[in-house]
């Protein structure tokens, strides 16, 4: 709990920081930037990200990697193409592409909770596993020809907010509620700051991993829904840059790899910094290429700039009770 | 007080990164309103964006400096944007921003996913940006003004089986390489490449078709599966660039002469492969250079001429042009080999 709490100080101020140094600097610079239709699309296009950020987010917090999250993106979409080409109801498809995926993140957290495979190596394996599912599915075509009623998803808007946006929102607050009042978020903090000790305070490590992991999945299958609907095509590819995305987000939002800390808020913030960035440099025309590098810059900065004043604190405080230990002699 | 410098400070490193990145959007509080596709503008005043499917890809840059010398001599300005990664939802993104940049007159774009795009496409549309395809189409013609290519796909898959089936003398075995699964253009052809095969070859036998998604060193890897695992391969035909490259490498580097390399690249690109005593590669694609610079004239004409194409028009200097629909071509397929290959500079 205290680790949270010192979190908030440090890692929140910086990310808020950029944050609002970014925006402030494109609606200077760019006035497009501001537009309401502009500002609508840059958050249409993120929620993809953010949604399977939250997923990735959650099992870093137990300290371990789903590697597995665009694969799973691309499954679930591949599989609501097939199933609905096959003849079932669109919605009907949706369901049981999300149960898959959801049967597949399962399969993860008894990978890494059960057999006490390390995360990254098991969730290799099954990114490999999914990856190949979703070809052999798809054959490798893309598969399209959705009714309108699933397209809205991903490309209407209801009062001018993009549809997808309300997902995302109630996912955020979903997942805020579960982490901060629930037992399960304590559990899930705990076995990030030391998975041997939880065990000894009697919490079932086992299924807590499981349910994160199978967690994960399913809001990689969501997102995979969501990206379906906005591009009207399943394919196997789908989502294929997003993990990797995600992380950075993530990253960036202030949660340890290491596991035990981070904030929902901070993920999204992270998917923001990353989306508002991608959309200022849109929007000055500059080149795709070197959009990634800016994009590392930024990443790499932020993370520079944490450790260092981390070690800067840490620093403070042992000086300081240096000075407390002279003062009382 | 902290607070505010530091915010500063980020302001100020955001503003010097900007900076280094190259942009420079001056005059942008001044911008005209969006008026209809009937008027048309001056020269200097025009702003297309030429986007590929993907940035980096060899091909596109030869397009694009075809394209740039013509819009330099039309007088107009060409920026040549496009997504990192063969990603149709970055490539979607990309024209979103376009659209809510506010200041694109037309767009000239190669299409990542032929489905995908319409939406966005019909979307800038709306917004006031005229909209052409270019090399490859999306499906819904409605998406876009006009489609504008160097041969029908149709055309183009059929001069290869033919060359395919004749160079063969009709008996083989015959691996495909393909560009990405979803590019409407590369289908078709690959469609009409097949049909002449089975049509009038079918003595011919087709291994099924692998895709280097723009790739080199995927299809150099794809290439060397297909000749170990086909010991009596006769021939790889090649659809999508830059695929012939890797077909040639793997060729070489297994040793095998007898193996035929045909399809689609550049001649500079080939032209040192092609030239090799063991190696047997003919090329077939169509003038790149031609096609940049008229897709940039046939845009230009559109918006400052108003010019408009209907069935059964040619292109002007263009005899053997045809407009098919919506879809404006050049009818001319280019194949070429060891012999020809320096006779083109692209």
């Amino acid at each position: 709990m205290k680790k949270i709490a010192k979190t908030f100080d440090g890692n929140d101020r910086l990310l808020l920081i950029v944050f609002l140094g970014l925006t402030i600097f494109l609606s200077v610079t760019t006035p497009e930037f501001l537009a309401f239709g502009n500002l609508m699309r840059i958050l249409q296009q993120m929620c993809e990200l953010g949604i399977v950020s939250l997923g990735i987010m959650l099992v870093i917090l137990t300290g371990g990697f789903d590697m597995s999250s665009s694969a799973m993106i691309g499954m679930t979409s591949v599989m609501v193409g097939v199933l609905f080409k096959g003849g079932l109801n669109i919605w009907t498809s949706v369901l049981l592409s999300l149960m898959a995926a959801l049967l597949a993140g399962l399969f993860n957290g008894w990978l890494v909770g059960e057999l006490k495979i390390a995360p990254m190596l098991a969730t290799l394996g099954t990114m490999t596993l999914y990856q190949g599912i979703a070809l052999a599915l798809s054959k490798g075509d893309a598969i399209s020809g959705f009714p309108e009623g699933f397209l809205m998803l991903g490309q209407g808007y209801l009062a001018g907010i993009p549809l997808q946006l309300f997902l995302l929102a109630g996912l955020v607050i979903l997942m805020s509620v579960v982490m901060n009042k629930g037992r399960f978020g304590r559990k899930v903090y705990l076995i990030g700051s030391g998975p041997v000790g939880s065990r000894f305070a009697g919490i079932n490590v086992k299924m807590t991993i499981i349910l994160c992991y199978a967690s994960a999945a399913l809001l990689a299958g969501l997102s995979g829904v969501v990206v379906t609907s906005r591009l009207a095509t399943a394919r196997a590819d789908a989502g294929a840059s997003y993990m990797f995305e995600g992380v950075a987000a993530v990253m960036l939002g202030g949660t340890d790899l290491a596991g035990g800390s981070g904030k929902v808020s901070g993920t999204i913030i992270g998917v923001l910094v990353f989306a508002i960035l991608g959309n200022g440099l849109n929007l000055n025309k500059i080149s795709s290429l070197k959009r990634q590098m800016l994009i590392g810059i930024v990443l790499l900065a932020v993370l520079l700039i944490r450790q260092f004043s981390g070690k800067l604190k840490e620093r403070r405080m042992i000086s300081g009770q240096n000075k407390q230990q002279t003062n009382s002699m | 007080m902290k607070k505010v410098k530091q915010l500063t400070a980020v302001i100020l490193a955001f503003a010097l990164v900007f900076g280094l990145a190259g942009c420079t959007r001056g005059g942008a509080g001044d911008k005209d309103s969006k008026s209809g596709s009937a008027e048309t503008k001056k020269a200097e005043d025009l702003k297309v964006v030429m986007m590929p499917k993907v940035m980096g890809m060899p091909i596109f840059e030869s397009y694009y400096n075809a394209a740039k010398e013509q819009a330099d001599e039309l007088g107009i300005t060409l920026d040549y944007i496009g997504p990192s990664e063969l990603d149709a939802s970055k490539q979607v993104n990309l024209v979103q921003d376009l659209i809510s940049g506010g200041d694109t007159d037309a767009l000239l774009i190669c299409p990542a996913d032929g489905e995908a795009l319409v939406p966005v496409l019909k979307e800038a549309m709306d917004a006031g940006i005229r909209v052409y395809t270019w090399d490859d189409d999306v499906v819904d013609e409605t998406a876009r003004e006009y489609f504008i290519n160097m041969c029908g796909d149709k055309i183009y898959g059929e001069q290869m089986g033919k060359t395919i089936g004749d160079m063969l003398e009709g008996k083989g075995k015959v691996g495909v390489v393909n560009g990405n699964m979803t590019a409407t253009s590369l289908t078709l052809k690959e469609e009409a490449l097949q049909d002449v095969l089975k049509n009038e070859f079918p003595d011919i036998q087709v291994m099924p078709t692998v895709y280097h998604g723009g790739d080199q060193q995927k299809a150099y890897a794809l290439c060397q599966d297909l000749l170990t695992a086909n010991p009596d391969l006769d021939l790889i035909a090649v659809i999508a660039t830059p695929g012939l490259l890797g077909a040639a490498q793997a060729v070489d580097a297994s040793g095998r002469s007898e193996v035929i390399v045909y399809g689609a690249e550049q001649p500079n690109n080939i032209k040192e492969y092609m030239k090799k005593d063991n190696l047997n590669v003919v090329g077939c694609l169509w003038d790149v250079m031609t096609l940049g610079k008229e897709a940039v004239n046939i845009v230009y004409s559109c918006l400052a001429d108003g010019k408009e194409y209907k069935e059964g028009d040619t292109v002007e200097g263009y005899p053997d042009s045809s407009v098919i629909g919506t879809n404006i071509t050049f009818n001319a397929v280019l194949e070429f080999d060891k012999d020809t290959v320096d006779d083109y500079n692209f």
